[in-house]
């Protein structure tokens, strides 16, 4: 498996929970420098990449932002068409764009759909006006759904749909309701984040402040359980913590992030990994263009994982995912004896029932699922 | 020097009542310390005994005083501590005197230590001048506080001097009145050498300072000398008198005060009460009244940092130099790690201990709750003692019990009469006697009570309940059968032991409740439930539940994020490291802490 990652920062407005690597307001010039530099750096990377390991073709391609659809689909396919003309891409490879449900012509998804994406992913957040006006969005209920329907006809068999749950002073009845919209559209796969007071954001000025109170824990957990049952019913299974999929639908890109897989990633702010190496770009888009046009690179850092910290992130993002991880696969891979670096936590958690393990495969049991990250703490060597 | 010149004389006081104040000016009245070099209370050397206002460690100055009889005489002033847990202290250093000022707060009044000290020193045949103190405050009623002298203490109204030790009033009375009333020391200067020790204290350049007091005979500097509670032989390296600093001098006769260096090694040779003889020419008999200190009070002092053990072991092994009477030796807790347990004096004592250690050698403690010596007798007959609730045997195994009582002398004005008997009540205590004083109103109480329930925070209420007016002192009591029990707290089925404590078997429920309440409290939700139990023996007398946590995931975790939770989750991991871990709960440091902080209310 190797990925791609291709960040598109530009944004028209920055909605106040979010702190990606955002460009708002961009004037037209660098928004074609950034193209023409991102360009440069697929290039570059894939070229190299390519040279090197001539028999590992793509198997899945993620646009994501920002707003990538901020460009226009010309522009897009020509940085899709630069892919295809520089290394070689799987023939069922995963082609995945983000989306926001406003200023989302019919024509534009037929155009992108036609250019080679085959899997859209919706950014409608809430099927609640109230709501999406709380988390400053500029489209309501119905837009997401007339553009979700869009999409179907643009030729998208594949769709996501983002959402966002524990909204200060949202209701429970609220969440369901979006919840049940969101069954009724039927898509294949949905994301149900728990909204994030990040730092440096809006909202986290407002909690400072006391205007904005985040929702406890245990409440969340109950929106959690809620989304679970919702959504399972639908036939969308859990198969990461905040992750739902029709069987075989579930997100190629993300599952190799998650499996500890290799991908390269261009653009500003975007982070590589190949073998333990890690990588990541400098996050202003400002900033990214100039360092490209100088140094024909934007790398601002790295890192090389030891293997006892390569062991702790596919502990960690193992956990998170509903088939687990391989004590013998990730031995073998890492050099080292994970049950071993693992003892003494691993053997209490399992006779706790809290991790369930099986041909030596280990994954959290579903009930343990909201507390992933307190098991990792513990388990991590 | 001739007998007849010389004074030996001690101050004793209840705290706060200005006795270093009156000290220091009667230092600089005599020109032992200049203007210059007059900072407030010179005797008190230890920042802590500024700070606190209060004196642990006995200190001895040699003051020159031309009386208005023309003729210069040496005053050899030796300060004592003011607290009930060095009274042991307090009464050597009086034995080191002929005469003692007691100092009385002419606003406050007579108060518990006023009594305590003043019995001491009626015991030792001292003679005694009382003095009210801070007559410039306006407060100041001097009428009613020498009725309380005459009725409380029991001196002649007639001989009590007026003094400010802030002005300077009456302090020149006070000079020539220990000439004219205190008895010259009387010993002979041909008897073979008998020195009492006083104090003693470590100097870092110089090694172990002796502080004594001749009696009989002559020191003299190079000579051999013998302590006689033991059988060691020092050759004197130097010799000298507190002017008040140290100052060299070639020989010590019968009735002078000063120090001797003589290269001891270990504190623990030198016992405070022992007799210094010439062992060529040794004394026949010590001096009377020895007696080896005895630890009254327990608990177990653990590094927050485990890594800190042998820090902790140095910083107590330097801290013994200056207190013999500090008694510690190595322990272990599943719960705490390795610690030490160790035995103060009194619960001043161990707060003094406590607070140096993390003052002045930057450690960072956890202590259990303090704990007195309880005689078990088992029913196969054996009697033994323990200092550490862990130690007592199962319920059934136990045929008696028995605590340390004290006597305890609370002086309270009138109103607060009800609030002392009941706070006496609720800590088990025994009535023993009441009495009125005719003027000002106020009372003596005296009760047997528990030790263990006056090392509570018995001061800290009587305190609160009577505004600040009550004085307490105590003294020992012998052994009480009562029906005590030790109560476990558990976790998840586990005792922790650092948290075991014997208590009497009615307020069993009630102290074993809150404890299980404030530990809950104190602990964080964890993977699953909790549960927090008192336990007698077998049987759970009172349980608290601590629901698992139900979230704790990050929502997101891409291609970005992963790094930053990796990190995130080995901080946590760190953190996790150094929590004390009972069975598979994780408690933090802080939970420890608080719990035993507040453990005493």
């Amino acid at each position: 498996m190797l990925g791609l990652y291709v960040h598109i920062p530009f944004c028209v407005r920055r909605c106040p929970y979010c702190d990606f690597a955002i460009h708002i307001g961009a004037k037209d010039d660098l928004v074609t420098e950034y193209v023409a530099m991102l360009r440069r750096e697929l290039e570059n990377t894939l070229a190299a990449h390519a040279q090197s390991l001539p028999e590992q073709p793509l198997t899945s391609i993620f646009f994501g932002g920002g707003t990538p659809t901020f460009l226009s689909a010309a522009t897009l396919a020509e940085l899709l068409q630069t892919i295809h003309d520089t290394i070689a891409v799987a023939p069922d490879a995963e082609i995945s764009i983000e989306a926001n449900p406003d200023r989302l012509e019919e024509d534009k998804l037929t155009a992108l759909h036609q250019a080679g994406w085959n899997r859209l992913s919706l950014g409608v957040q809430s099927f609640d006006d109230a709501a999406l006006k709380r988390l400053g969005r500029t489209h309501n209920a119905q837009q997401g759904e007339a553009v979700f329907d869009g999409a179907r006809r643009a030729g998208f068999d594949n769709i996501s749909l983002d959402l966002i749950y524990a909204l200060p002073g949202q209701s429970r009845a609220s969440w369901h309701n979006t919840l049940e919209r969101t069954v009724q559209l039927e898509p294949e796969h949905v994301s149900c984040y728990a909204l994030t007071i990040e730092e440096g954001t809006p909202f986290a000025k407002r909690a400072e402040r006391g205007h904005l109170i985040p929702v406890e824990d245990d409440n969340q957990a109950v929106l959690m359980q809620d989304a679970q049952e919702i959504l399972q019913a639908a036939g969308l299974l859990r198969y990461e913590v905040s992750n739902y999929a029709r069987p075989g639908r579930e997100c190629q890109h993300n599952l190799n992030y998650w499996r500890g897989g290799n991908y390269l990633a261009c653009g500003c702010g975007a982070h590589g990994h190949l073998n333990g190496q890690r990588w990541w770009n400098e996050r202003a888009a400002p900033r990214y263009v100039q360092l490209m046009q100088e140094k024909n690179s934007a790398r601002v850092g790295e890192e090389t994982l030891t293997p006892r910290q390569r062991l702790s992130e596919i502990v960690m993002l193992g956990l998170r995912l509903r088939e687990g991880f391989s004590l013998p696969a990730t031995s073998q891979r890492l050099h080292l004896d994970a049950r071993h670096e693992l003892n003494g936590e691993l053997q209490d958690l399992t006779q706790r029932g809290i991790l369930l393990e099986d041909a030596g495969v280990v994954r959290l049991a579903p009930a343990a699922i909201p507390v992933a990250d307190a098991v990792a703490a513990r388990l991590i060597p | 020097m001739q007998q007849e010149l010389i004074r030996n004389f001690s101050i004793i006081a209840h705290i706060d009542h200005g006795k270093s104040t009156l000290a220091d000016r009667m230092l600089q009245m005599t020109n032992a310390v200049s203007e210059r070099d007059m900072k407030e209370q010179v005797l008190d050397s230890m920042d802590l005994e500024r700070e606190r206002g209060i004196t642990i460690k006995a200190s001895a100055v040699r003051l020159n005083y031309t009386a208005r009889d023309g003729k210069t005489y040496v005053l050899n002033l030796i300060d004592t501590p003011g607290h009930v847990d060095f009274s042991y202290e307090v009464s050597r250093a009086l034995a080191a005197c002929e005469g003692a000022l007691l100092v009385v707060d002419a606003s406050q009044g007579v108060e518990a230590q006023t009594v305590a000290n003043a019995h001491l020193a009626i015991l030792g045949d001292l003679h005694i001048i009382p003095v009210l103190n801070k007559i410039d405050l306006p407060s100041a009623d001097p009428d009613r506080v020498i009725t309380e002298v005459e009725e409380i203490v029991g001196l002649p109204g007639e001989e009590v001097l007026m003094v400010s030790g802030k002005t300077g009033a009456g302090v020149d009375e006070v000079l020539e009145a220990i000439v004219e009333r205190v008895p010259p020391p009387a010993g002979s200067l041909e008897a073979p050498l008998r020195a009492l020790i006083f104090d003693s204290t470590f100097d870092a350049y110089r090694g172990i300072i002796v502080y004594v007091r001749l009696f009989e005979g002559t020191l003299r500097a190079g000579q051999q000398v013998k302590l006689m509670g033991g059988d060691h032989r020092f050759e004197i390296i130097e010799l000298g008198v507190f002017r008040p600093k140290m100052t060299a001098v070639n020989q010590l006769s019968a009735g002078e005060t000063g120090y001797l260096i003589a290269g001891i090694k270990d504190v623990a040779d030198v016992r405070i009460g022992d007799t210094v003889t010439d062992p060529s020419r040794p004394a026949a008999e010590p001096l009377p009244g020895y007696r080896e200190p005895k630890p009254m009070v327990f608990c177990g002092l653990y590094p927050t940092d485990s890594n800190d053990f042998p820090a902790l072991r140095d910083a107590l092994d330097k801290l013994r130099l200056n207190d013999a009477s500090l008694t510690y030796i190595a322990d272990s807790s599943p719960a705490l790690g390795f610690g030490f347990r160790c035995g103060f004096l009194g619960l001043l004592h161990m707060d003094i201990v406590q607070e140096r250690l993390e003052r002045e050698y930057n450690l960072s403690l956890i202590a259990t709750a303090p704990s007195v010596i309880y005689r078990i007798t088992r029913s196969n007959g054996q009697t033994y003692e323990i200092d550490n609730p862990a130690k007592m045997p199962n319920p059934h195994e136990i045929e008696r019990v028995e605590e340390p009582m004290v006597t305890a002398t609370i002086i309270v004005p009138q109103e607060y009469i009800g609030a002392c008997y009941d706070l006496c009540t609720e800590r088990r205590g025994i009535f023993k006697n009441v009495e009125y004083s005719s003027a000002g109103g106020r009372v003596t109480l005296t009760y047997i009570l528990p030790l263990s329930e006056m090392i509570m925070d018995f001061f800290d209420q009587l305190k609160s309940r009577t505004r600040g007016y009550a004085s307490l002192d105590y003294e020992v009591a012998g052994l009480e059968a009562a029906p005590l029990v030790k109560v476990d707290i558990l976790i998840n089925g586990e005792i922790v032991d650092a948290l075991s404590f014997i208590c009497h078997k009615e307020q069993a429920y009630k102290r074993g409740k809150a404890m299980c309440e404030k530990l809950k409290d104190s602990l964080t939700r964890q993977l699953f439930q909790i549960r927090v139990q008192a336990a007698i023996g077998a049987k759970i007398i009172a349980s608290e539940n601590l629901s698992a946590m139900r979230k704790d995931v990050t929502a997101k975790c891409y291609g970005g994020d992963i790094s930053r939770k990796r990190k995130l989750l080995e901080k946590q991991r760190e953190g996790k490291k150094r929590m004390k871990q009972v069975g598979s709960v994780e408690i933090p440091q802080e939970a420890f802490l608080s719990i035993l902080r507040i453990g005493e209310d």
